[in-house]
């Protein structure tokens, strides 16, 4: 299973501190390193998402100055913003709190990791999309970039609405 | 000094983008806890070493690496160690703008608008480390005004340039386009203090009211005349001014009543003109004129028959009706001929039109 596949190797690189964590806490130190793996990722895509906004600003002021700037210019900004601000503050996925029942173990910690993994392929889609208008703005190419500008803001939606399903990785509906 | 367990910042304003936590004497094991809305940046001897996210971190070695082997240099092993803390805020904030500014020149007269507006930014920190070394640090700065003060004048100054790039006929229309444009211009500016410019909404443009006339064109020509009044009036006023310039007044206004007569030209030539078709030779001739000015025949409205059977109206001489077919019966007298000059004069008419002799 994936999911083992992630633990194995989050404990092989633990140390012994943790290991011994991990006998008297029931596994927190595994929990937390998976945790705070999730969070490192998700902060590389909120670099991502950071670095894309500040490409697209150019972009659409060089679209505003050459008169080409359309109503999806300013969507995907405002798109890019929030969903940006949606995985810096995602859920840590921490266990029984407020009206959860149950816990929330390593295997859900560890889907939940790999489900934001999977996701990178969509950041890296967005990333080259932009870059490829980015370019077209450069070289004073503005026939498609309306076309353009409407499929990066379907590709963010696209994002957002999978990143909107990683709740329910904490709890499986599979029975 | 106490030795601080807990630092945390828990009473935040609506307006406070950070605060310091000045000399803070924090011992391993230390509680720093961030909320999900702030950073904290440490301080030791006026260095910034690390920036801890949202959470509840406690003060070793893991968490400060940097920090701890600076210690270690300096041979400093104990457990307290003094340092500041700085807590900035990731939340919102909202900083008003507002000014004067000029439209481009537009118009024959190079019109130049002053325009009022007003607005606000909203804007957040997106570098803590940057924003606190860079504008937070020396400054003494806390709250969101003292930013606003900031950077009220760069976003002025966008604005006021943006106008400049519109005549007052577009300005109102680019609007939208403009705040934009100045949100993107001082997204760089404000990146410089590590901050990052999320909006700019404009509440207001103020046109003043010759302004709207001028933009209007119902005033552009009294506004005309008014500057050239005024253009002659100082003129006459000015230095080395004299004869020289009473002639240029005196010239300028002679030359008015040309320039009155060729606008109200201009337009006219630019309004579609009314015409009259003449039934007779087909000529056009202008709305007003009596008699084609081609072949002389009367442009008076010409007399109708209406066709008994549809109740069409058809030009008087029209044998059959052009709606529906029908024979159309001619008046018995439609005309009566002037005995003196022998004019043929509708039907009533009581003086020949061509002599003026009494028709019986």
């Amino acid at each position: 299973m994936a999911e083992k596949e992630t633990i194995e190797k989050v404990k092989d690189k633990q140390g012994i501190l943790a290991k011994i964590q991990n006998v008297f806490g029931l596994g927190y130190a595994t929990k937390e390193d998976l945790r705070e793996l999730d969070k490192k990722l998700r902060d590389l895509y909120y670099s991502d998402f950071k670095t894309l906004r500040h490409r697209w600003e150019e972009l659409y002021l060089a679209a505003l100055n050459a008169g080409k700037a359309t109503d999806d210019f300013k969507k995907v900004i405002q798109i890019m913003d929030r969903i940006a601000e949606k995985v810096h503050h995602a859920d840590y996925g921490y266990a029984g709190l407020m009206d959860r029942k149950g816990h929330i173990r390593e295997t859900e910690l560890a889907r939940v990791f790999n489900y934001d993994k999977a996701l990178s392929a969509d950041v890296e889609t967005i990333v080259n999309a932009v870059n490829e208008l980015h370019k077209d703005s450069e070289a004073e190419n503005w026939t498609d970039a309306a076309a353009k500008a409407k499929n990066i803001k379907s590709l963010i939606l696209t994002f957002e609405s999978k990143w909107d399903e990683r709740e329910k990785q904490f709890r499986s509906l599979e029975v | 000094m106490p030795v601080i367990e807990k630092v945390a910042w828990d009473y935040a304003g609506a307006e406070d983008i950070a605060y310091r936590f000045p000399n803070l004497s924090l011992k391993y094991g230390s509680q720093v806890i961030v909320k999900e809305n702030q950073w904290a940046v440490f301080f030791r001897d006026g260095k910034a070493y690390d920036v801890f996210g949202p959470g509840r971190h406690t003060i070793t070695s893991n968490n400060i690496p940097l920090l701890t082997a600076a210690l270690k240099a300096l041979r400093i092993i104990g457990d307290i160690f003094d340092c500041e803390v700085v807590f900035v805020s990731n939340s919102q904030f909202r900083a008003n703008f507002g000014g004067t500014a000029y439209s481009a020149p537009s118009g024959d007269i190079k019109y130049q608008a002053e325009l009022g507006f007003f607005g606000y930014m909203l804007y957040k920190v997106e570098d803590p480390k940057l924003f606190v070394v860079e504008f937070f640090g020396n400054r003494g700065a806390s709250s969101s005004r003292d930013v606003e003060n900031y950077i009220r004048g760069f976003i002025n100054e966008r604005i006021i340039n943006e106008f400049g790039n519109h005549d007052i006929f577009t300005v109102v229309k680019n609007v939208d386009a403009t705040t934009d444009k100045v949100t993107l211009k001082i997204s760089d500016e404000a990146a410089r203090v590590g901050l990052k410019v999320i909006d700019c909404v404009f509440e207001g443009v103020k046109i003043p009211e010759e302004a709207r006339r001028f933009a209007s064109g119902m005033g552009a020509q009294a506004m005309m005349m008014q500057y050239m009044k005024e253009t002659a009036t100082e003129l006459k006023g000015s230095e080395g001014g004299g004869a020289a310039a009473a002639g240029l007044g005196a010239g300028m206004g002679l030359t008015m009543p040309y320039m009155m007569a060729q606008q109200m030209q201009q337009a006219q030539a630019g309004q579609p003109q009314q015409l009259i078709i003449c039934q007779s030779c087909g000529a056009k001739n202008p709305v007003g004129t009596k008699f084609c000015g081609n072949c002389g025949a009367s442009l008076a409205p010409q007399a109708k028959v209406v066709c008994p059977k549809c109740k069409a109206e058809n030009p008087a001489g029209t044998k059959f009706c052009g709606n529906c077919g029908t024979p159309l019966a001619q008046p018995a007298a439609s005309e009566i001929t002037c005995p003196k000059c022998n004019a043929k004069n509708p039907a009533g008419t009581k003086f020949c039109g061509n002599c003026g002799e009494k028709l019986s």
